[in-house]
């Protein structure tokens, strides 16, 4: 039987691979486009009725997700440890759950994300979601 | 993925309900010391919850299955009293196709029996389609009128709201309105090109994980997003005439040795042991001056791109 581990490794490299190779910009990226792509990196407006321009979630003076490496996170706040207060808990494609304390002591304002811990179950192993 | 913290079974403790790659939401149920492993969620036939597409466990591989009668790989889970009976039902949401199901719960608050085959979930008299697939469905009052609405963070970026105009118990969705728009760019490409400052996107791209939630406190909802995004890397070559030509002369070269080298693979294929070939003098040399000439593009042409996944705020105006 094919470990499963070697299999989303397996998928992930092949499917990263065919997909970066296959995109403009990558392998095949031509000098033209790398003079059109430069241009192009200027930054554009954030023009929405109901928004600001989006910020990125930082942990201290780092983006939230840059220790973790989650691949497609998807962040939800809730009081998860049941201690009154919200937390963000991160899941990912890998099945792994991640929760960062809100360390602002006040109720108002933005909270102030701690570093990173695991979600363990009661046993204290981690707790992983199954995936493929 | 797209976890959400609910009581599913009514003991009084919060569970976590979970989308999943694998085609089968998961639930971790909460007790009074915290949570247990997670487990898949199953009908009242004790079947698996899913759409159609899942990860066959007993076999090691992809499959697929019409008993649930709809189409999809289903990687995102919502719970919500969709009939307004007392128990919870799913929202099942399909990442490539952009399909949305609702799997009832006929069963009870405390012990649910979940229904055999999904509902497409309508909007506008149609069945939802999220352009360009959905990360995942999030249920939330979002005008504020008692009534539960849908948003839908797509595969591709951008967010959609399918607001409720029925009545409790008996869902009616508008057409989708769009909150956020993907950002522009080749619609197939596999992570979202965004704009960058200081060596940082500054705009999420693609796979919108969205949470619904007043993040500053100040009463409204906001939105929280987990997205991928790809940016291009400061300061990137430019080229010297000089060097475009060396580049284009190179390219020539990769060019030819692939198609020798493609050729020796072929003449290999029909040969008694193709192993041989491919392991000999001639194929070597072949492979060796290969990556000489695709070192030297390398060299001469890096990869301008950067990519990640990050978390995002977009804060209500």
């Amino acid at each position: 039987m094919m470990p499963i581990r070697s299999m989303k490794l397996r998928f992930l490299l092949l499917g990263g691979f065919l997909c970066a190779w296959s995109s403009p910009g990558f392998c095949q990226e031509t000098v033209s486009e790398i003079k059109t792509a430069a241009k192009d990196n200027e930054r554009v407006e954030f023009n929405n009725k109901l928004f600001h321009a989006p910020e990125m979630v930082m942990v201290g003076e780092r983006p939230l997700n840059k220790k973790a490496r989650q691949m497609y996170p998807s962040p939800v706040m809730f009081d998860v440890d049941n201690d009154n207060r919200v937390e963000l808990v991160v899941g990912d494609i890998f099945g792994s759950l991640n929760v960062y304390e809100n360390e602002n002591p006040s109720a108002t304002g933005d909270p102030v994300w701690s570093d990173h811990v695991g979600l363990q179950s009661t046993d204290g192993k981690p707790i992983k979601v199954s995936n493929w | 993925m797209s976890s959400q913290l609910v009581d599913m079974n009514a003991d009084g403790h919060n569970d976590i309900l979970v989308g999943s790659f694998s085609g089968v939401p998961q639930l971790i149920l909460g007790n009074q010391d915290g949570y247990g492993q997670p487990g898949p969620i199953l009908d009242a036939e004790g079947e698996t919850v899913l759409i159609k597409a899942f990860w066959n466990d007993e076999e090691n591989k992809w499959d697929e299955t019409d008993r649930a009668g709809s189409e999809g790989h289903c990687t995102s889970v919502a719970a919500v009293d969709w009939d307004a009976d007392g128990d919870l039902d799913l929202l099942l949401g399909d990442y490539y196709g952009g399909r949305l199901f609702v799997r009832l719960n006929e069963g009870t608050a405390s012990e649910a029996r979940f229904a055999k085959a999904n509902q497409a979930v309508l909007a506008g008299g149609e069945a939802v389609v999220v352009p360009n697939g959905l990360a995942a469905p999030r249920v939330a009052d979002w005008d504020g009128d008692g009534l539960f609405d849908i948003l839908c963070g797509g595969s591709k970026g951008g967010v959609w709201l399918y607001r409720n105009q029925g009545e409790p118990g008996s869902p009616k969705f508008a057409a989708a309105v769009s909150l956020i728009q993907p950002v522009k760019g080749e619609p197939d490409a596999f992570i979202k090109q965004v704009p960058s400052a200081n060596g940082r996107p500054t705009l999420p791209g693609s796979s919108f994980h969205i949470d619904p939630v007043d993040y500053d406190g100040d009463g409204d909802l906001d939105l929280i997003v987990g997205a991928r995004s790809q940016w291009l890397k400061e300061n990137v070559k430019v080229l010297t005439q000089e060097e475009e030509e060396r580049v284009a002369s190179l390219k020539e070269k990769q060019a030819s040795l692939m198609e020798e080298y493609q050729a020796l693979i072929a003449q290999a294929q029909s040969k008694e042991n193709p192993k041989e070939q491919l392991q000999s003098a001639e194929a070597k040399e072949l492979m060796n001056q290969l990556s000489t000439v695709m070192g030297e593009l390398r060299k001469l042409t890096p990869n301008p791109h950067s990519s990640g996944d990050f978390v995002w705020v977009f804060r209500r105006k």
